[in-house]
């Protein structure tokens, strides 16, 4: 091991923060505010996973994503959700064809899932058989129809925006399928300043506009060099029992969690929270994952994945305080 | 060993000893609260034990919190995460602790190990662990000073001021203890093991009584003890029976020839004379000088039915030495005579001491009697001298007792009666007084009947509407207060409604103008009305 080749990598390193910083000043280019959101939808770009937006309409959370569309030399495709929207008009279907000898044969018609980002727009407003059709392209990233498996082109990722669940017309996400995307992440109504900003932007004459500065290649390349960085097992010990202490049959629960949770996060919680902290200790200038890494994460990593009880909706209790609770109590939880 | 591994092994030793001191502390107050408590203890109930207890709990406590904060060495590894929290290191010290000692040996770990010693330079042990004196220090030191102080300053038993024994309880003992002496010095003439027993149980109540009475009824409870002990241990020595068989032996030798001055004597009590008398008589006719006692048939017959009757009194002793002497006359032999003078002698003076024995236990018992008479609240001592305090003076037996004056005495008879002490006198406190009361009885008779009264009770316009301006005062203080309730309370419509006619029913205008006592109770007809409307 020579010191060129940790030189090499510390400035890997560096070149990855100075990507990610480039990516974050382009999409600001159009985006106003929404900097956590945006360092998050990143954050999961880079680790592999899939984003949740969560917001009323009119936010700016469809063009967050066709912007970051833009950045990335990258195919992009969006599909409106709506109720009569069927898994074939989602993941494509076999269709008859009819050759030049007048011979017919069965050839398979892509849908718009094969593309690297998916921007599945107000997922909840189509019925639970179309929503649960990315089940597959989501974690396996391939599409089974007709007995043939097809494989998605990597990097896949799948960014969805959905209407906060009291609107009228929606449907609420399987469980099994909210537990696919890495962040939920809810995006919340711009500041005055921000919507000063907002209105000068899109109501003079030019049209704000990113550059496209990385390709396909380049986000896989990152997210290699991003796995690798180290996590003590103190640390990763402080993300399961974060994840575990969500479940209120556990010991490490909190009595917030034993009183309002139903069912706490799942494994991929975990997952998540690690993944994307090695994100943030990098963009830190660390080659390790701290716990700060993992409260920073745990909000958009388990916001989704736990389920409140009835008591719970009656009083008006979010996840959210039931996570910052968590995080107060096993903040401290580390060896002596 | 890395720069890293030296800092945290610096950091640990450091933070082991900071472990230590704060144990220390918290322990050394615990017991320091302990010893404290004990303390405190000692200074209310003084006693031999608790002022060490008190020391020794506050120095175990430090002792203890020590031992416990060396053996807990923290390890290296928590040593690293305390680092990075003290440091704000972001968990990279304790990261790069985990990857070294792993061995791995990658680009990563490589450059999170730079990263965190890096980290690490700027940082110095003294400035992330400083000396700190624990949080509960000065509450530590201030315990065990105050344990240490408690402990000193509380009196020993010694010095603790004895009760004072009663001035009556000091002097009757000490005529109890005379009595005793006296009793002992009889005992040893008598060789016996109950005798010996009960001189040591009286000592022993006599000093419990002299060391332990704070009050009259203590000793008069000792008293008691010391009386039922001697009661049962002069039965064996009862000489009633004896004391009257040697009177009439004494009585029957000195009607015999030769026997006058040992008769004598032995019919008087004075058992050591007359065995010295017969001893003196048996040498003088060893030795010749005196005429052998003449045969005769008077004396066998005499002697014969003194040892039937000494027989019949349970002497037997005695009966044989009389047959002896008898038998030594009638055969006529001179060593034979010597030999029954001195046997005879010689029980004499056993009973003669056996009898000096009883005497002077049932003197005991009498001193016993006197001494409980004496200590009753009308035994001639004052309310002082019985319960502990300086005498009252007057006729009070113990007074002058502790001031160097003369203390009382008794008059003391070497020869008492035959019946003294036999007798239990029944009214231990005396008569009763003889002063006549100086009280008038008067009889007052209660007069039956209504009597007069302070209270009129007027039924005047000016009263009823005194009346009626409380009433209307109370009735709108109540309803302000029901409507303040319907205001902020989720009240059913129909009880609202019943409410509301019930205030309206007892209202002072509707009320005055019908001239209506008010009842304040809900009639039937609202009752009805109030389900009805909560049914709509």
């Amino acid at each position: 091991m020579t010191t060129q080749e940790i030189d090499a990598l510390e400035s890997q390193l560096s070149s990855f923060r100075e990507i990610f910083g480039r990516m974050q000043n382009e999409i600001g280019r159009v985006i106003v505010g929404h900097d956590d959101v945006l360092r998050h939808v990143l954050t999961a770009l880079m680790v592999g996973g899939h984003v949740l937006l969560e917001g009323v309409p009119g936010l700016g959370k469809t063009l967050l994503v066709r912007t970051l569309g833009d950045v990335l030399d990258l195919t992009f495709r969006r599909i409106q959700f709506t109720p009569d929207l069927m898994p074939a008009d989602l993941i494509g279907t076999n269709v008859i064809l009819d050759s030049d000898s007048g011979a017919r044969h069965f050839e398979f018609q892509r849908g718009p899932v094969f593309t690297h980002i998916l921007l599945a727009d107000e997922i909840n407003r189509a019925t639970p058989k179309t929503q649960s059709a990315l089940l597959e392209a989501m974690q396996e990233r391939s599409v089974t129809v007709g007995g043939t498996t097809y494989l998605l082109e990597e990097p896949f990722f799948v960014m969805a925006t959905q209407n906060p669940l009291e609107m009228e017309g929606t449907y609420p996400l399987p469980e099994a399928q909210l537990d696919r995307f890495l962040f939920k992440l809810l995006v919340r109504f711009p500041t005055t300043e921000e919507f000063e900003l907002i209105m000068e932007r899109t109501t003079g004459a030019e049209d704000p506009a990113a550059d496209r500065i990385f390709d396909g290649h380049d986000v896989l390349k990152l997210r290699r060099l991003v796995r690798r960085v180290p996590i003590s097992d103190e640390v990763r010990r402080q993300a399961i029992t974060m994840v575990v202490a969500t479940h209120p049959a556990a010991e490490q629960a909190t009595e917030m969690v034993k009183r309002y949770v139903r069912y706490g996060a799942s494994p991929r919680a975990g997952q998540a929270m690690i993944l994307a902290g090695k994100v943030l200790a990098v963009l830190d200038e660390r080659v390790n994952v701290s716990r700060e890494d993992l409260a920073d994460v745990i909000l958009p990593a388990l916001r989704h994945r736990i389920i409140l009880n009835f008591e719970a909706q009656a009083e008006g209790i979010t996840p959210d305080a039931i996570l910052r609770d968590v995080v107060e109590q096993h903040s401290l939880g580390m060896a002596r | 060993m890395r720069d890293l591994e030296k800092f945290l092994h610096r950091a640990r030793r450091r933070r082991w000893f900071q472990g230590t001191l704060r144990r220390a502390v918290s322990v050394s107050l615990i017991g320091s609260a302990f010893g404290l408590a004990l303390g405190m203890v000692g200074l209310v109930w003084p006693n031999e034990w608790t002022s060490l207890a008190a020391v020794a709990a506050a120095c175990c406590g430090l002792a203890v919190g020590v031992a416990t904060g060396l053996l807990r060495r923290p390890t290296l590894m928590a040593t690293a995460v305390a680092t990075d929290r003290a440091a704000n290191l972001k968990d990279r010290v304790h990261t790069a602790l985990q990857l070294t000692s792993a061995g791995s040996l990658d680009p990563y770990s490589r450059l999170q190990l730079r990263d965190a010693t890096r980290a690490l330079g700027n940082q110095a042990v003294s400035q992330l662990f400083p000396w700190r004196w624990p949080a509960h220090g000065w509450w530590a030191t201030a315990a065990t000073a105050s344990a240490i102080v408690v402990a000193m300053i509380s009196p020993r038993p010694e010095a603790v001021a004895a009760p004072v024994i009663p001035t009556a309880v000091v002097l009757e003992a000490e005529e109890l203890k005379a009595d005793f002496e006296k009793l002992e010095r009889v005992s040893e003439d008598l060789v016996s093991e109950e005798l010996s027993q009960l001189a040591r149980t009286l000592r022993e109540m006599l000093n419990h009584m002299q060391h332990r009475s704070h009050t009259a009824e203590d000793a008069m409870l000792e008293l008691a003890r010391m009386s039922e002990a001697t009661e049962q241990a002069i039965a064996p020595f009862d000489s009633l029976v004896l004391e009257q068989a040697l009177h009439e032996l004494g009585e029957g030798l000195g009607a015999l020839a030769g026997f006058e001055g040992a008769g004598h004597m032995l019919a008087n009590g004075k058992y050591a004379n007359a065995e010295q008398s017969l001893v003196q008589m048996a040498a003088r006719i060893g030795a010749g000088r005196q005429p052998m006692l003449a045969a005769g048939g008077l004396l066998e017959s005499r002697l014969g039915q003194m040892a039937g009757q000494a027989d019949q009194a349970g002497l037997s002793e005695l009966s044989e030495a009389l047959s002896a002497l008898r038998d030594a006359i009638r055969h006529g032999s001179r060593s034979e005579c010597q030999a029954a003078l001195s046997r005879l002698g010689g029980v004499m003076g056993k009973y003669g001491r056996r009898v000096a024995v009883a005497r002077a236990m049932r003197n005991q018992l009498m001193r016993l009697s006197l001494a409980k008479n004496r200590m009753s609240p009308k035994g001639g001592y004052c309310r002082n001298c019985l319960n502990g305090g300086a005498c009252s003076g007057g006729g009070c037996k113990g007074r002058g007792a502790g001031l160097g004056l003369p203390k009382m005495k008794y008059a003391q008879s070497d020869s008492p009666s035959q019946s003294a002490g036999t007798a239990a006198a029944m009214n231990l406190y005396g008569e009763q007084t003889e002063l006549a009361g100086n009280r008038s009885a008067e009889s007052v008779d209660g007069t039956w009947g209504s009597g007069d009264s302070e209270i009129e009770t007027e039924v005047s316009l000016d009263g009823r509407q005194q009346a009626a301006a409380q009433y209307r005062k109370i009735y709108s203080k109540y309803r302000k207060l029901s409507d303040a309730v319907m205001v902020e309370e989720a009240v059913p419509l129909g009880h609202r409604e019943t409410i509301r006619r019930y205030f309206e029913r007892i209202h002072p205008d509707r009320v005055e103008a019908a001239g209506l006592t008010v009842d304040l109770g809900v009639d039937d007809d609202l009752d009805e009305q109030a389900v009805e409307d909560q049914g709509k």
